[in-house]
């Protein structure tokens, strides 16, 4: 058998070479300067069924870095927004992941790690010492021992019970609780059923239907049947368009109110619904909920003229703005580029331990609302105290922000205007 | 029972939509022997034709039947340039197969490529709601239905009736004795191509306006429910593919109407299963289709 | 660990589990002529088995995600747990299989349970999470004692030795006796079975070893990335290993690794580095469309699909053996 015995050479060979190359490298103990421009990861799903997710990040991206360059960089680097495509799949994300930070330069920060591979990319990330703010709702990192990781908005279950609480504040009581079978709305699900009954509501009915079937009229029958007076609602833009054209064809055109979440303050969204039911339902019986910010401060109009001032961001500015997740992922940039500045290191292993300082309330510390005035008031030798477009974050030992809730209606233009507010404290009571 | 009612009527609707897909799957396979999966993508390609038309301001219905044409020449240049010469040469039914998914899978990625990813619509077009014995139909849903009646009637007819459908049925029960009597098969296997074709891109135009809003997985999820719906009814068998399509479009409603609706589609599949385990000639096998169903 | 070397672990890992996936694939379709499109199902078992059997009962694991089992055994039991699940499951696809139906039908009928397997999984969320899949924390137990980068080579050195355990086994299937029986069974069911050949039992044992070689498969990789859900196991990924065991020449273990190797690392990680060429991000600005990579990669591997059945249906590495069958029969 002499002959077969040389085939298996080349596995085993490859395992000696292994071990032969696992020799070597070690890290020193003052920060190694970097040269030219820094690299921020927009870690996101660019094509695939969630591929939205990478456009609805890269915006924020640009708007913060914008900002950055103008203001003369971090350190004098500018900073470049790298896209690297995680496919939405947890399996596929492992080598892209690790890919670009093998060979992207300067990879010091990080944002996106959304729910659908967050699970294998969070730790990759996290392992390499960049320092990143992921806008995942898992429950699961609710809880968890990963020193680079931090996010500011909520947690999927949280999200749920804001929806019962905003339904049952506008005086509905029987709720139809319809969600697509995906991994947001599973997330939605406990926390919208625990907070319900508490509130004095009741769900007459909970369906789960799968994405883009040819129709939901069964569904729709059986919602019907259960005569609520909202639906509280999570499914993609095709999936909403086509239910929402069958619940019309059998119900006399009537069409019941809506809550659903922030995630559909997108374009697809409101194009797709619109072009099936009319704007007038759109604009006037769609709530969105979702994370709380204030439109009136200076942080945030600062961050909408940076989206509008950017070519490329400019024509999605006006819903974009309001969305949570992208506005925790510029509000993440701001504090981490600030870290980099207090730690006088743009690398991610040191200026760490500087994030929580940054956002951290103490007396004396000039209050800022972008990363230019923290900037000039670090310069100043002053302390300083990040307060963004999502408020103020409060980040508990796992460096979880779930912060307040808010409730926003579509305008016909396709922009969205903020209608209401909804305790986080709330929340997360209905939750325990 | 109001709710079971209702869900046979909104199956007998969306069966129509798969029963026009399946007849013509069920034709091409008749004919070539080929279980051609690209037919998925095709019908995806025909719903885009679909939108470019009724975005210049074309009539759905005028855009169905462009559509239908359109995808019927792609469906015989399919045929001719990759599926035919490949079968001449011997390549065997799994490795046909396979070319036939990945070639799907190239056309939907194309499509996304030029198309993009994002939802498409065509706009309502259901109109008026009808009301017929408790069923609840829309003005769309009620054309379908005539439309996809009227086509099989015609298909049936065709084939059984016309010297052109009694050489399509000689050829696809045997090509070398078809060809021995001097029927052009060639010529019968292209004209086969084209109904199925048409039928194919009418089928995702009609499922774009069902649907209300579609992306570039259109053609790739119908296509288990159409070839449940062709196998139930038996291959090469128009009133069968129609007999199938209304069967899955029913159970489908009916699964969504009575237990948890992300069963919807399991009950397609499982129909698909049971019968190539249990009958895989269909219902109504058609003796010159069946034999060769068997390996 | 540098970034590089840190890249190439992940690489080599995949490039493991890779071969072992697709060594199981090959031996069921190129060798036995079983055209399992089902077969990433045998690799999600193998995963899923894996993770319920390193994670402790839900409550204890922190209750954040459901799942059935959770049993808190040590890594080289929970890896013959996946190897086990992949197995079963390799056999249930497989009685789909035994009725001597055409090889297409055959085909449909293992892609549709590929199907409502993930169907069943992402609606019955008690069972496995649902769509958010599990995820395994604190991560990559298996060696838990040790610095992680000494670590983590220890771990492509096990998956080498599973690999290496795999080819064993995959070359008892592929030469000798049975191997030859197998290919008779594929190339003329009836003339092997005239001989006294039984082969629904063949097909059901080929299906068991092949599905075995996936369950490891998947409980190398997800021991390595730690979380598993449906995304990673869509239909389309049995494709992707099809066409690696159609170009490297089905039929031959060594046209199917070097097949593996081609399409798993150099094409679908080359056409990542493709979002660096200037010409691709032109394009992209014209159909305004930010990443077209991934789509371009499908493209590519359905192309060279076609291309190979067409142009060289024997693929790189042909099959050694008496020419009568192939791809052409």
């Amino acid at each position: 058998m002499g002959i077969h015995r040389w085939r298996l050479a080349s596995p085993l060979a490859l395992a000696t070479a292994l071990v032969l190359v696992a020799c070597g490298g070690s890290q020193g103990a003052t920060p190694p300067t970097q040269t030219g421009a820094l690299n921020l990861g927009v870690i996101a799903p660019f094509t695939g069924p969630a591929a939205e997710f990478g456009t609805l990040l890269t915006a924020p991206c640009l708007a913060a870095t914008d900002l950055i360059n103008a203001s003369g960089g971090v350190l004098g680097h500018q900073v470049n927004c790298t896209s690297i495509d995680d496919t939405g799949d947890p399996a596929d994300a492992v080598p892209n992941v690790t890919r670009a930070i093998a060979t992207t330069s300067n990879f010091d920060f990080a944002i996106g790690l959304e729910s659908n591979t967050a699970a294998t990319t969070v730790p990759l990330v996290n392992n390499a010492k960049i320092p990143f703010f992921t806008t995942n709702g898992l429950v699961s990192f609710t809880k968890n021992n990963f020193p680079y990781y931090y996010r500011v908005t909520p947690g999927d279950d949280a999200n749920g019970a804001a929806f019962a609480v905003w339904a049952v504040q506008q005086g509905y009581k029987n709720a139809a609780i319809v969600f697509q079978n995906n991994i947001g709305s599973e997330g939605n699900l406990p926390g919208l059923n625990a907070a319900m009954p508490k509130l004095g509501g009741k769900v007459g009915i909970n369906l789960t239907i799968p994405a883009d079937s040819a129709s939901y009229s069964s569904e729709v029958a059986r919602v019907i049947a259960a005569k609520p007076d909202v639906l509280i609602w999570s499914a993609d833009p095709q999936t909403t368009a086509t239910f929402l054209a069958n619940y019309k064809s059998l119900n006399n055109g009537v069409l019941p109110p809506m809550v659903t979440a922030t995630d559909s303050l997108t374009p697809d969204f409101f194009n797709a619904v619109t072009k099936v039911v009319g704007v007038d339902y759109v604009t006037k019986q769609i709530w969105l909920v979702g994370s709380y910010f204030d439109q009136t401060t200076p942080a945030f109009n600062t961050y909408k003229n940076a989206l509008l001032a950017d070519a490329k961001t400019k024509d999605i500015a006006p819903v974009l703005s309001t969305v949570g997740p992208p506005a925790g992922a510029y509000d993440g940039i701001n504090i981490m580029a600030l870290a980099m500045i207090m730690a006088k290191t743009t690398v991610g292993s040191y200026y760490n331990s500087y994030i929580l300082q940054v956002v951290s309330p103490k007396s004396g510390a000039t209050v800022v609302g972008n990363y230019a005035d923290g900037k000039a008031a670090l310069a100043a030798g002053k302390s300083i105290q990040y307060v963004g477009v999502l408020g103020k974050p409060a980040f508990d030992q796992y460096h979880n922000s779930a912060g307040e809730f808010d409730a926003n209606k579509f305008n016909a233009d396709g922009s969205a205007t903020q209608v209401g507010t909804i305790s986080g404290s709330q929340v997360l009571q209905l939750l325990g | 029972m109001q709710l079971l009612i209702e869900a046979i009527g909104f199956g007998i609707a969306s069966g129509a939509v798969i029963a026009l897909g399946a007849v013509g799957f069920s034709v091409q396979f008749g004919m070539s022997n080929v279980l051609n999966i690209t037919y998925g993508a095709l019908m995806t390609l025909g719903a885009y034709i679909g939108l470019f038309l009724i975005d210049r301001g074309i009539s759905p219905w005028a855009a169905l039947a462009i559509a239908g044409v359109v995808v019927g020449a792609a469906s015989v240049a399919f045929n001719r340039g990759l599926l035919a010469p490949l079968v001449r040469r011997g390549t065997r039914a799994f490795a046909i197969v396979i070319v036939t998914v990945s070639a799907g899978v190239v056309l939907q990625y194309v499509i996304v490529v030029f198309a993009g990813p994002d939802a498409k619509s065509y706009g309502e077009q259901s109109g008026q709601t009808f009301h017929l014995l408790g069923m609840v139909l829309t003005a769309s849903e009620v054309t379908i239905v005539v439309l996809a009646a009227a086509l099989m009637l015609g298909l049936h007819l065709l084939l059984t009736r016309t010297t052109l459908g009694r050489a399509m049925r000689a050829t696809a029960s045997n090509r070398i004795l078809a060809q021995s009597c001097g029927i052009a098969t060639d010529r019968i296997s292209d004209i086969a191509w084209m109904l199925s074709g048409m039928l194919c891109g009418a089928a995702g135009v009609a499922l774009a306006i069902t649907t209300v809003s579609f992306d570039f997985s259109l053609g790739a999820v119908f296509l288990i429910p159409m070839i449940a719906a062709a196998v139930l009814g038996g291959i090469g068998q128009p009133y069968g593919a129609m007999v199938g399509g209304l069967v899955v479009g029913v159970a489908s409603e009916l699964a969504a109407a009575f237990t948890n609706p992300a069963y919807r589609e399991v009950v397609a599949f499982g129909i698909l299963i049971v019968m190539l385990l249990v009958r895989p000639h269909g219902l109504f096998g058609a003796a010159w289709a069946t034999r060769r169903l068997m390996a | 660990m540098g970034a590089w070397e840190y890249y190439l672990v992940v690489l080599l890992v995949y490039l493991g589990t890779d071969l072992l996936a697709a060594w199981g694939l090959n031996l069921e379709f190129g060798v036995t002529g079983v055209a399992n499109l089902g077969y990433i199902v045998t690799i999600a078992a193998g995963a899923y088995a894996y993770v319920i059997c390193t994670l402790g009962s839900p409550a204890s694991a922190g209750g954040f995600q459901e799942y059935v089992g959770g049993f808190g055994l040590p890594f080289p039991v929970a890896l013959a747990a996946g190897i086990v699940a992949g197995s079963v499951v390799g056999v249930l696809i497989g009685v789909t299989g035994l009725k001597r139906l055409r090889q297409d039908y055959q085909a449909i009928a293992m892609l549709v349970v590929s199907l409502m397997a993930a169907t069943v999984v992402t609606a019955d969320t008690p069972f496995l999470n649902g769509n958010a899949g599990l995820v395994i924390l604190p991560q990559f137990a298996p060696l838990s004692d040790q610095d992680p980068e000494v670590q983590r080579w220890v771990y492509v050195g096990i998956v080498a030795a599973v690999c290496v355990l795999g080819y064993l086994v995959l070359r008892r299937f592929t030469t000798g006796p049975i191997g030859r029986t197998l290919r008779a069974v594929r190339d003329d069911e009836y003339a092997a079975a005239a001989i006294g050949k039984d082969i629904v039992v063949l097909r059901l044992v080929v299906q068991a070893a092949g599905g075995a070689l996936g369950g490891a498969s998947g409980a190398l990789l997800v021991a390595f990335i730690g979380g598993w859900s449906p995304g990673a196991w869509a239909y389309v990924e049995t494709l992707a290993l099809l066409t690696a065991v159609i170009v490297g020449g089905m039929g031959n273990d060594r046209g199917v690794s070097v097949g593996t190797f081609l399409i798993a690392i150099l094409i679908l990680q080359g056409v990542q580095f493709l979002n660096d060429v200037p010409a691709l991000k032109a394009i992209e600005g014209l159909l305004n469309r930010p990443a077209l990579t991934q789509d371009l990669g499908w493209i590519v591997l359905g192309t060279l699909t076609i291309l190979f059945i067409w142009f060289r249906p024997q693929g790189i590495l042909p099959e050694r053996r008496p020419k009568y069958g192939g791809i052409r029969g």
